[in-house]
């Protein structure tokens, strides 16, 4: 058997003993301490030794010790450097020694400890207000100040079509080859939800043309990159993929055979050719994205501007040349556009000014800073309401104080002391906030956004924002901190001592600085619960827009043939079987295909159409209103109003003449302002997709909301899905049965025919509306919780502070009620100070928020910022919360007994 | 000059063993007879401290075969260390005289 050598304590901490504790001495205590910790090791475990030996770091004896072998050092060292050491020591002004600051945090400890209820509401209010603060700080920290990977991204232009729209096929070809000596590498991308390896769930895939390794400056860890050209191939029998190392880790377990081997892509076989860098992630608007595809389609549809593209710049190009390179472009293509029609412009942006995307950066950022402002707010009403109880605290202990000093105890002692009871709190309420921000962060991202990919989004908990809760955190102590102990050791020691009531002027400033941050506190909430009430108000109008169909009763559930590997043929059987099965079910009453339902926020097809009438210059003129892929009985299902004409039929076959119908939008949009329906209706126009014959008009229908409540009128245009079919559509039906259920029984059928088809997204349409008022309700929640979370604070805070002055006013209301007082007015009088300050701080308030309202009315809808009705409801909210706050403490004065009341000093 | 509990504890465990007063054995010696478990630091605090104001005196002792060959400092109590507890001892029995429990 061999024999373990004895455990060894930690090396780090016997370091730092044996840096405590030098010369022989210290020798024996280490020896002595390890052979305990042996013996502890074998009879404890080495967890309890661990805990036991650290504690020695801390212990008084370990410092006293330390002090006087110092002392030792300095007195015996007879060596020219020892005397030099010693007269240097004693030249610097001596910071306090470790061991007292140790001795002053376990003595504040003790004294919180003495104090649960305060210590406890002071803790967790600094950890909601501290966890707030980090948890937007997180949040902003992981989209808008983290970088997106571009290797230097200040020599990468991002083109956009106008202000920031995408580019076509044929914009990113002219960037590219009509501008020599610009652009050394130029590509397109587009995102696309796809189908990986026949799973039901979806992964967010990024299609790319082009240079697009080059341009991002990254090279794949394992296998190649695409090739010039292949990336477009469209006869290719195989498609090829790069894939991210998060999905190579995780999905295929780190297949050392990864390069080469087949995955499937929307049912199509794939070769996985390279995969990413560890530290690289693919991200676009913010999402990662975990695969790379070719994009051949993007060739097929050269003018359909659904693609981004971006270029790196030649050695010694500037942005501005680029700029001019793209005005020529566009020149060119505004020449052969008729005079009507908006000119093109191109917009270039370098890709070290793009936070997060183009176009939503100012939306997120000032999203941010408001977000920011208000948990701002709420840190502000924690330290007011700490530091109000502090003071109060602290007059308390002012005898304490006055006679400390009196005996000789210098008063930065005691302000350093109270100072570090303050500290201690808001370390404490940090240390719990970041963990309550961790929390909150997992569970707001719980909420995952109605996009058609999930949202992987990466809030890791790094360096900053441990600097930023640690420094917020400081800030807060002090901020709170300070005042009531400059109050405390500002103490006019000979007048306490004498006042043996204790209730001197100070007592009197005391008060009125509580009544002061009382009154703030009031101002600050006031402003949260506008805020709140505004968006709130916003939220409750877009759910009350008319959205131009009727969703009661109407069920969807999305079917993919296209990826499920049905060609066009099959597909179009695939339809017409669903749709014979959904009218089966018992209680519809109609049942269609949609490529979209009204109010889905994301997708964008579009089509061009133009009149027959006018006459075509250029082949550029025509408008491009969002499609709808639809067969018969879709108006019907969704309850939208066919105004003039007729809806599609079965007659509308791939082989009969094409026909269209349009919405309103859509006709003005053709025939003018003042067109109505009957003007369009029987009229031919020609759509990009097919030239070769007009379409017919054979139906307007009535508006109706495409993405989202707050939009303008889109113009929309209905193509029959029997003449433009697509792989991707949606079974709608309406039916008496309650809309779940339809849901439910919709995915069955589909399932019914082909188990191995892609269905997903069975539900109603009630629940896909709200998908589209994510955003708004969201952000109403968030506000909400912060405006309650204040108004608490701001309750707690009244109710300490008219708590205190009953308690120390006792004496008076004896006195009072003894004199002949009713309950009744002694209650008014103690409330009535309470609410003076709730009255200051509410006229303040109103007009603080409604400033703030107006700051904030570009994220409102159908709301004014200086909205009248949440004006008058906030205030009023805020003052029957803080009346009651007042009152509870008040009605205990009234219930004094004055005869105890008098005999009590 | 008073001495603290804690200082007339670990001058009279010094006393009671003799020649054989090292840290580890004193703090041993005052569990035995006292029942408190002092930490190792705090016991050489207070030698170092009773060393410093001349109370005791250390002279390093051969090492002990069993101790794994380590030189180790021994204690001793000094006259002015005798003077001293006799005082504190003085004090506290006239202190005491005519005290009765009642």
């Amino acid at each position: 058997m061999t024999r373990h050598p004895p455990m060894r304590p930690p090396r780090i901490l016997s370091r730092l003993l044996r840096h405590l504790l030098p010369g022989p001495v210290g020798d024996e205590v280490l020896e002595a301490l390890r052979e305990e910790y042996a013996e502890r090791c074998a009879a404890a475990g080495r967890l309890r030794a661990d805990i036991w030996y650290a504690a020695h770091l801390l212990r008084p004896g370990t410092w006293g010790l330390a002090r006087r072998l110092a002392a030792r050092q300095a007195r015996g060292g007879t060596s020219t450097e020892d005397r030099l050491v010693s007269e240097l020591r004693s030249a610097v002004p001596t910071l306090p020694p470790v061991e007292t600051i140790i001795q002053n945090v376990r003595h504040t400890i003790r004294r919180l400890l003495r104090a649960p209820t305060f210590t406890a509401a002071a803790v967790v209010s600094l950890a909601l207000a501290i966890g707030a603060n980090t948890a937007v700080f997180s949040l902003a920290n992981a989209t808008l100040f983290s970088g997106r990977g571009i290797v230097h991204p200040d020599r990468v232009a991002q083109v956009f079509r106008n202000h920031g729209s995408a580019v076509t096929w044929n914009d990113y070809r002219a960037m590219r080859d009509d501008l020599p000596g610009v652009f050394a590498d130029a590509t397109t991308y587009r995102e696309e939800a796809i189908r990986l390896d026949d799973s039901d769930d979806v992964t967010a895939a990024l299609r790319v043309s082009g240079d697009y390794f080059d341009v991002v400056g990254v090279a794949p860890a394992l296998g190649r990159a695409f090739v010039q050209g292949e990336e477009t191939d469209v006869e290719r029998d195989v498609d090829i993929a790069v894939i991210s190392w998060d999905l190579w880790q995780k999905r295929y377990r780190g297949d050392p055979n990864i390069v080469g081997r087949e995955i499937r892509v929307n049912a199509r076989p794939t070769t996985v050719v390279g995969v990413l860098p560890e530290d690289f992630t693919v991200k676009l608007v913010g999402i990662a994205m975990d695969v790379l595809l070719t994009d051949p389609g993007a060739v097929r549809r050269p003018d359909v501007d659904n693609l981004w593209a971006s270029g790196r710049l030649v050695e010694g190009v500037s942005m501005e040349q680029v700029r001019a390179g793209m005005a020529r472009i566009a020149a060119a293509y505004n020449a052969d556009r008729p005079a009507s029609l908006d000119p093109i412009t191109f917009n270039v942006v370098s890709e070290a000014d793009i936070r997060v995307a183009q176009g939503l950066d100012q939306t997120m950022i000032s999203m941010t800073a408001l977000l920011f402002a208000m948990v701002g707010l709420v840190l502000l009403i924690a330290c007011s309401n700490l530091a109000s109880f502090l003071l109060a605290r602290a007059m308390d202990r002012r005898k304490e104080f006055a006679v400390r000093i009196a005996i000789g105890a210098d008063r930065g002692r005691v302000l350093s002391q109270l100072l570090g009871e303050s500290l201690l709190l808001s370390a404490l309420g940090g240390g719990a906030g970041l963990f309550l921000a961790v929390w909150g962060i997992k569970l707001l991202l719980r909420f995952q956004p109605p996009a058609p990919v999930p949202l992987n989004l990466d809030v890791p908990l790094d360096l900053r924002v441990l600097a930023f809760t640690v420094s917020v955190s400081l800030l807060a102590g002090i901020l709170f901190g300070v005042f009531p102990a400059l109050q405390a050791s500002r103490a006019p020691v000979a007048s306490i001592l004498r006042d043996e009531s204790g209730r001197g002027k100070s007592w009197h400033r005391s008060w009125s600085v509580r009544g002061l941050l009382v009154s703030g506190q009031v101002t600050l909430s006031l402003v949260l619960l506008v805020v709140a009430g505004l968006f709130l108000r916003s939220l409750l109008a877009a759910t009350r827009v008319d959205p131009g169909f009727e969703p009661q009763g109407v069920a969807v559930v999305t079917v993919e043939p296209g990826t499920s590997g049905y060609d066009d043929e099959e597909g179009h059987q695939l339809y017409r079987d669903l749709l014979e099965r959904a009218r089966q079910l018992p209680g519809v009453e109609a049942a269609s295909l949609g490529s979209r339902i009204p109010l889905e926020p994301f997708g964008n097809w579009r089509s061009g159409v133009r009149r027959t009438d006018v006459v075509p210059t250029a082949g550029v003129e025509y408008q491009w209103p969002q499609i709808v892929r639809i067969s018969p009985e879709y108006f019907e299902a969704l309850g939208i109003e066919i105004l003039q004409g007729r809806d599609f039929s079965g007659a509308d076959a791939p082989d009969a003449p094409p026909v269209v119908i349009l919405n309103e939008a859509a006709v003005r949009n053709l025939w003018g302002e003042g067109a109505g329906p009957e003007r369009a209706v029987g009229e031919p126009v020609v759509l990009s997709s097919r030239d070769d014959a007009p379409a017919r008009v054979v139906g307007v229908v009535r508006n109706s909301k495409l993405k989202t409540p707050s939009e303008k009128t889109e113009p929309l245009m209905y193509l029959p899905v029997s003449q433009s079919y697509d792989g991707t559509t949606k079974l709608v039906a309406r039916g008496r049965s309650p809309a779940m259920a339809l849901a439910e029984s919709l995915r069955t059928v589909a399932k019914e025919l082909d188990p191995d088809l892609y269905v997903h997204d069975a539900m109603t349409a009630r629940e896909s509306m709200s998908t589209a008022l994510f955003l708004p309700r969201m952000a109403t929640l968030l506000f909400a919780v912060l405006g309650g979370l204040a108004l608490v604070m701001s309750a707690i805070g009244l109710y300490g502070t008219v708590g205190y002055a009953v308690a120390t006013r006792k004496w008076e209301v004896g006195v009072r009620l003894s004199l002949g007082a009713s309950s009744l007015e002694v209650v008014r009088e103690m409330m009535s100070g309470g609410l003076r300050m709730v009255a200051a701080g509410l006229i303040l308030g109103l007009g603080l928020a409604a400033g703030a309202g107006l700051l904030v009315e570009r994220f409102l809808f159908g709301v004014r910022g200086a909205d009248p009705l949440t004006l008058v409801i906030a205030p009023l909210v805020l003052l029957a919360v803080a009346g009651f706050a007042a009152w509870v403490p008040a009605r205990r004065a009234a219930r004094i007994d004055p005869m105890e009341a008098l005999r009590s000093p | 000059m008073a001495l603290g509990e804690l200082q007339q504890m670990v001058m009279l465990a010094v006393i009671r063993l003799g020649g054989a007063a090292y840290g580890p054995a004193i703090r041993d010696e005052l569990q035995r007879v006292t029942n408190r478990r002092l930490a190792v630091p705090t016991v050489y605090n207070t030698l170092v401290r009773l060393e410093d104001q001349g109370l005791v005196t250390s002279t390093e002792a051969p090492a002990a075969g069993e101790r794994g060959g380590r030189a180790r400092r021994v204690f001793e109590v000094t006259p002015a260390g005798w003077d001293a507890l006799s005082e504190a001892r003085a004090s506290m029995n006239r202190l005491w005289e005519g005290v009765v429990r009642p």
